[in-house]
């Protein structure tokens, strides 16, 4: 028997420092770092850069470590899916302890630093949205409601607000603004996925909106709550938040958005048996508008960001005219 | 009056018995195969990169507060 906290016959770990990153969810890291770097270059209050930038890494970590823990707990439900089965834990690169271990000491370390670098209001707010996705979102939600990513989707609405809220120590209505946009923005985004993966999550009994509630009612769900965002998204501009580049990217880029969860309105995206008969390389008919409408929905909120990014981080700023 | 008897000799432990989790020698020991020797070198050269990338970090933060603080008193 071996004499450390392995079982009979377990081998040694071959993870490699590779698969603990992967751990923490790099692709979706590099959305949280970049709306938490937009919320506190947006904030009206210069902060020391070195600072900063401590305070970006903490989300970035905060938010790695809550995907590490994700990971863990969802290691069976990921096995079933094809868009997750290669996730280090399901191939065995990482056990699963070692998973938990990993997130529970970066949670940690991140609140931890966040709060020595900037105040404890931040650092709470950081705990918060850990405990708020690895817990409330894997834990409670993901299994029982369709509704898993309306609620859980606040989780990753936190960046942009704790980035504002570390370099000004409090709440203002802009920092809210900045959460509702991207809670707003999850749903549409999240079924637009489910839409055309509802196979996997169907395979994995997780009720995704399409599993649970069908095609039919999901893709009127994403014109709805794209018919919410869409207007919302331009509310800084009336605030003073965004300046002429943000007015003109929310427009523009908003009734692109709109056009998009319309097309897949009048689709057939996720409906079953919607292949197109007799083509060689059938593909279910509304497939693509709801892929579409997925990867445009990320470009599009990394547009309004960056907008802001540019206007407050570059002097890019100029005021709407007639708004103060 | 003593059940016990003074000349009785020591109880042997049990060969079969895991001692390791009490922290005794077992005398196990496992040959790692070159990957799991050099997967456990890469993770403990990224754990004391972490473990010293984390002193730095609370280094710069103290100096950083304490200049801001300088400044904000001065």
């Amino acid at each position: 028997m071996p004499s450390d906290n392995r079982n009979e016959g377990e081998a040694v770990s071959t993870a490699s420092p590779r698969d603990y990153f992967d751990l923490m969810k790099p692709r979706v890291m590099t959305l949280v770092i970049f709306t938490a770097v937009a919320g506190l270059a947006a904030a009206p209050v210069d902060m020391n850069p070195l600072l900063a930038a401590i305070a970006i890494l903490c989300v970035a970590v905060g938010a790695g470590s809550a995907g590490a823990l994700n990971m863990a707990y969802d290691a069976d439900i990921d096995a079933k899916m094809q868009r997750t089965r290669l996730r280090p834990v399901v191939r065995g690169a990482v056990r699963k302890g070692d998973a938990y271990a990993f997130g529970v000491v970066g949670g940690f370390f991140s609140t931890l630093t966040l709060a020595l670098a900037t105040n404890y209001f931040a650092a709470f707010l950081l705990g918060f949205s850990i405990v708020f996705y690895a817990w409330f979102y894997t834990m409670v939600l993901k299994r029982r409601t369709p509704q898993n990513i309306v609620i859980g989707g606040a989780a990753g609405a936190f960046p942009p607000m704790i980035g504002w809220v570390a370099a000004t120590g409090s709440l203002s209505w802009d920092a809210v603004i900045l959460f509702m946009i991207i809670f707003l923005w999850t749903p549409p985004h999240s079924w637009a996925l489910a839409l055309y993966k509802s196979g996997d999550y169907e395979a994995a009994g997780v009720p995704m909106m399409p599993v649970a509630k069908g095609a039919k009612s999901t893709r009127l769900q994403i014109l709805l709550y794209s018919l919410v965002l869409v207007p919302f998204a331009t509310a800084p501009v009336f605030t003073g938040l965004g300046g002429l580049v943000y007015a003109a990217v929310s427009g523009l880029g908003g009734l692109l958005f709109l056009l998009l969860a319309w097309r897949i309105f009048i689709s057939r995206a996720g409906e079953a048996g919607s292949a197109e008969e007799g083509a060689l390389y059938a593909v279910r008919a509304g497939d693509k508008a709801a892929r579409d409408l997925f990867a445009y929905s990320i470009g599009y909120l990394a547009f309004l960001f960056a907008a802001l990014l540019v206007e407050h981080g570059f002097g890019g700023y100029i005021p709407v005219p007639g708004v103060n | 009056m003593s059940d016990q008897n003074p000349h009785q000799p020591i109880e042997q432990p049990d060969p079969n018995e895991f001692l390791g989790r009490e922290g005794k020698p077992t005398g196990d020991s496992q040959a790692l195969t070159p990957e799991e020797e050099a997967a456990r070198k890469s993770r403990n050269r990224a754990i004391g990169w972490s473990l010293f990338g984390f002193v730095v970090l609370v280094f710069l933060i103290t100096v950083a507060r304490l200049s801001q603080n300088i400044i904000a008193g001065s």
